[in-house]
């Protein structure tokens, strides 16, 4: 069974991040989504999952913090932060475990060792399941059969995420074949991050990677790369800000997917992006891209440039925002790119050429490879630019195989070489294994050892296209320049943040009938004396409009029935009709003295026109 | 020869009116580059044309015969033609507008080609660049060189532990140097091949890059294991009872050390060989405490 969306040929998403670089990832989407830009989550990611050991309260206090949550409820005199209420119900949190099956405080993960957490995804899926589908229903009154593109992100070289994400969406993906969702109808997507060289554990980190993409590559079709080594090296950053970037081009990347929902002819279903990412009976390898310029400057270029001098640069500006490095010495399968205009333009065949003559240059990928489309909707007069490279040879994976080669050569000494990495995994958790769950240590040797023979089996088939064998590793230099800093820059223009401002905001509970027309409801307030006010702020984006600030307020005070809104100017109360309520909330801030008012009926009955409207507490 | 010389000083002083107004329009162009590849640029650009100015000065000057002042004139003809083009040059990077400028001047770093409509500029923009290259490159060697001379000088570890921590930092120097040797060949190379240079440079800069963030670790490592603090930290009360032999002290290392020093060598070493060396450190490490333990 699918949804309305789905049964439309509509692309319709939920997020499933796991472990702590899956919440990140989803923070950011929900940001993006909810917060910074307008976007519609019809549209787009519908829903963002996350999984952790944490307790509730601290995935909570995390929205709080970033300015995504919302206090359950609102004290008089309090504020309502609209964009907040917007999030709430966009997120939601799923333990892996729960508090009784754990030895200790986990809040601190499972350290490297990945088949913990594993263990606990796969003995524990059907609460996790079946807590999935509760959520969905409750909070964003959906199936999970309403999506057809699923996401799974979790860090390659962790421990929460790594263990659990490919055992979760691997049970996921056999629940919903039941429900008959499967390729080419459904895309399942996965999402990870390779770590940094300076991770205090990077030893356990990077051979962790091996396995998990080694698991990963056998549930998902297609995954996107990012490396957070290289968004270090290649913007000169710390840790901190080289991981933000990256969630920021990793969380833009999933979300260009859905703007193909945008497109007026030949927009993409689920089956073309199955199609795409193909790769001949295994999972494809991505690594995305995404940049952005100002619309205008884009559209300019269009008229004004010779074609080949804006798609040149558009290009190298994309280049510089790759989300891992790709040894561009080696063709690429294939690649797709999608440009996001504020409005419909005319772009020229001469500068459609030109674009792919300098993607393929660029990205080393053939010219009838490459797939470009154009999607037309305005994300803050931005021109957005995606480009998905599909398996391209991605330098960082082979440097961690080659650097770990010992534990993919036959002979006696392998076995011993896993039950040392096991050990060593064990040793990063907070408590003893041996005193925790005796069942995982007498097979986590057996798991680790066939994580390593599935990437090994992956990377055979992802190295044949070059003619390449894992004996034989390109050890060729890197393409990336070390002087990125010394060269002229592309940048992407600053990104004004969206405005907000604070109204008063005054809600009246009348225990009246519902007045007839605005006529008798400004008799009603405006003869009064003494209402039952309380007042609140209500701090929302210039940008939105009135009904939408409404929306928001309304869902955080949990009120009853839909409420008759009025604006109130000095004392007197302007009931507002329907069509006002598509004023956008600048217009409206700059009229001086004025609150929005809420005002609710305890009594459903609707009175006619000319009833008695004296108010009874007055 | 009195005349040829009074119209031949004629000639040179047109032309070295000419060749001011290049450099100062040259001057003006905002070159979307690093500041200091552009003072190169315009010092190099500067230097080149006076001093071909200078030489065809001085040629004059000492000029006597006909067949010099010939020479003269062949030499202000070819300089005439050479700023000619160099003009052209110019006036299109005056015309070119900023976007253009910048994807061709990327182009050129990147060693794409050189650019066909700024021949001349191109190949003393190139070298500009590869100079800048080679002064980060020196520089990111000289940062990792004098970390690694702190480490080396600073003291402050376990008198049992000098022999590891000496061998730990014995094998950054000899990446150090072999790093600054290819740098010495490097920058012979890049008069000749500016594009060779900076693929090496390119791997150079990121081994120095690298060996500088491990020399970092190594600072923290030796307050967590190398200081005599460290070391007493390993050793708890009542130890006597807790240790029956040496291999009971590195059993408790293995635990306890092992991952943290195998990450820092990890990043030198493929894996296996880095399991060995850290072993081998471990084994020292844990006569180091059964030392201190039986003292």
């Amino acid at each position: 069974m699918a949804g309305a969306d789905t049964a439309l040929g509509r692309l319709s998403s939920l997020y499933m991040g796991f472990g702590n670089f899956g919440l990140n990832l989803g923070l950011a989407i929900a940001k993006i989504v909810c917060k910074d830009f307008k976007l519609n989550p019809e549209r787009f990611v519908k829903h963002v999952r996350v999984q952790d050991f944490y307790p509730g309260a601290h995935f909570l206090e995390l929205l709080r913090r970033l300015g995504l949550g919302a206090p359950e409820e609102v004290a008089q005199g309090g504020t309502i932060d609209a964009e907040a209420v917007r999030c709430r119900n966009y997120l939601s949190y799923g333990p892996i475990a729960s508090a009784e099956e754990l030895p200790y405080n986990i809040a601190a993960g499972v350290g490297s060792y990945w088949p913990l957490s594993a263990y606990h995804a796969r003995r524990n899926f059907a609460r996790l399941y079946s807590d999935l589908v509760n959520d969905l229903e409750h909070k964003a009154g959906r199936k999970v059969t309403d999506f057809n593109i699923f996401v799974y992100a979790a860090s390659s070289g962790g421990g929460t995420g790594n263990g659990s994400a490919p055992e979760f969406a691997g049970l996921l993906i056999r629940e919903l074949e039941k429900e008959k969702l499967v390729a080419p109808h459904v895309l399942h997507l996965g999402v990870t991050v390779l770590p940094f060289k300076a991770d205090p554990r990077i030893g356990l980190a990077e051979p962790n990677t091996l396995a998990f993409l080694g698991r990963f590559s056998k549930v998902v079709r297609t995954i996107l790369v990012g490396d957070n080594q290289y968004v270090q090296e290649t913007r000169k950053t710390n840790q901190e800000e080289a991981e933000r970037k990256l969630n920021e081009i990793l969380a833009w990347s999933i979300l260009g997917l859905f703007f193909m929902n945008y497109v007026q002819t030949g927009r993409y279903e689920v089956a073309d992006y199955v199609a795409f990412f193909s790769a001949e009976g295994r999972s494809s390898w991505v690594v995305p891209a995404f940049t952005f310029l100002k619309g205008e400057d884009f559209i300019g270029y269009l008229e004004k440039w010779k074609p080949e001098v804006p798609a040149r640069a558009i290009v190298l500006q994309l280049k510089d925002s790759l989300a891992a490095e790709i040894n561009t010495e080696y063709e690429a399968r294939k690649l797709l790119v999608i440009v996001v205009l504020p409005r419909v333009v005319s772009v020229s065949w001469e500068f459609y050429q030109a674009f792919r003559s300098a993607l393929s240059r660029e990205f080393n990928t053939p010219e009838d490879r490459i797939h470009i489309a154009f999607a037309y909707t305005d994300v803050r007069g931005l021109a957005l630019i995606f480009a998905y490279v599909v398996d391209p040879y991605i330098q960082r994976i082979s440097e961690i195989y080659g650097k770990n080669i010992h534990l993919f050569e036959a002979g006696s000494s392998r076995r011993k070489s896993f039950t040392g990495l096991a050990t060593r995994m064990r040793g990063t958790m907070p408590v003893s294994i041996e005193s925790y769950e005796k069942e995982l240590l007498s097979s986590d040797v057996e798991y680790i050892e066939k994580a390593f023979a599935q990437f090994h089996t992956v990377f055979e088939n992802y190295l044949a296209s070059w003619g390449l064998t894992p004996r034989r590793v390109a050890e060729g230099p890197h393409t990336v320049n070390f002087f990125l800093d010394l060269l002229p820059k592309l940048r992407e223009p600053a990104v004004v943040p969206r405005q907000a401002c604070s109204f008063k905001l005054e809600v009246l509970h009348l225990e009246e009938s519902r007045p007839a027309s605005p006529a008798d409801l400004a008799v009603l307030l405006n003869r009064a004396e003494g209402l039952p006010v309380k007042n609140y702020y209500l701090v929302e984006s210039l940008d939105r409009t009135l009904r939408e600030a409404v929306e928001a307020a309304h869902t955080a005070l949990r009120a009853g029935d839909w409420p008759w809104i009025c604006l109130k100017l000095g004392s007197t109360y302007i009931p507002l009709t329907e069509d006002f309520l598509d004023y956008v909330v600048s217009e409206l801030a700059s009229v001086p003295d004025s609150t929005i008012a809420l005002v609710y009926f305890s009594s459903g009955k609707e009175l006619k026109s000319g009833e008695d409207t004296s108010v009874k507490h007055a | 020869m009195v005349f040829e010389r009074s119209r031949l000083s004629k000639q040179l002083r047109q032309l070295e009116e000419s060749t001011r107004v290049l450099v100062s329009q040259l001057s003006q162009i905002d070159l979307p580059v690093e500041p200091r590849i552009r003072e190169c640029f315009a010092v190099k650009f500067t230097k080149e044309v006076n001093s071909e100015l200078t030489r065809i000065s001085s040629m004059l000057e000492s000029c006597e015969s006909k067949t010099c002042f010939e020479e003269v004139e062949k030499a202000l003809a070819l300089f005439s033609q050479r700023l000619a083009m160099l003009r052209g040059e110019v006036n299109y990077l005056r015309g070119v507008g900023e976007l253009e400028l910048r994807v061709l001047l990327r182009e050129l770093f990147e060693c794409r080609g050189a650019l066909p409509q700024i021949p001349s500029l191109s190949s003393a923009l190139l070298h500009c660049y590869v100079e800048a290259c080679l002064a980060k490159t020196e520089h990111e060697i000289e940062a990792a060189k004098a970390h690694h001379q702190r480490l080396r000088s600073s003291g402050g570890v376990h008198p049992q532990l000098h022999g590891i921590w000496e061998r730990l930092l014995q094998r950054e120097e000899e990446l150090l140097n072999s790093v600054e040797e290819e740098l010495a060949r490097v920058k012979e190379l890049a008069p000749r091949e500016p594009c060779e240079a900076l693929r090496r440079l390119n791997s150079i800069a990121r081994a120095a890059n690298e060996s500088k963030a491990r020399c970092e670790e190594y600072g923290a490592l030796k307050v967590e294991l190398f200081s005599p603090r460290a070391v007493e930290s390993f050793i708890p009360p009542r130890a006597e009872d807790i240790f029956e032999s040496e291999d009971d002290v590195r059993r408790m290392l293995n635990e306890r050390v092992f991952e943290r020093l195998y990450s820092v060598v990890y990043r030198m070493l493929p894996a296996e060989e880095a399991e060995k060396e850290v072993e081998r450190l471990l084994n020292e490490y844990a006569k180091c405490i059964w030392y201190e333990l039986r003292r």
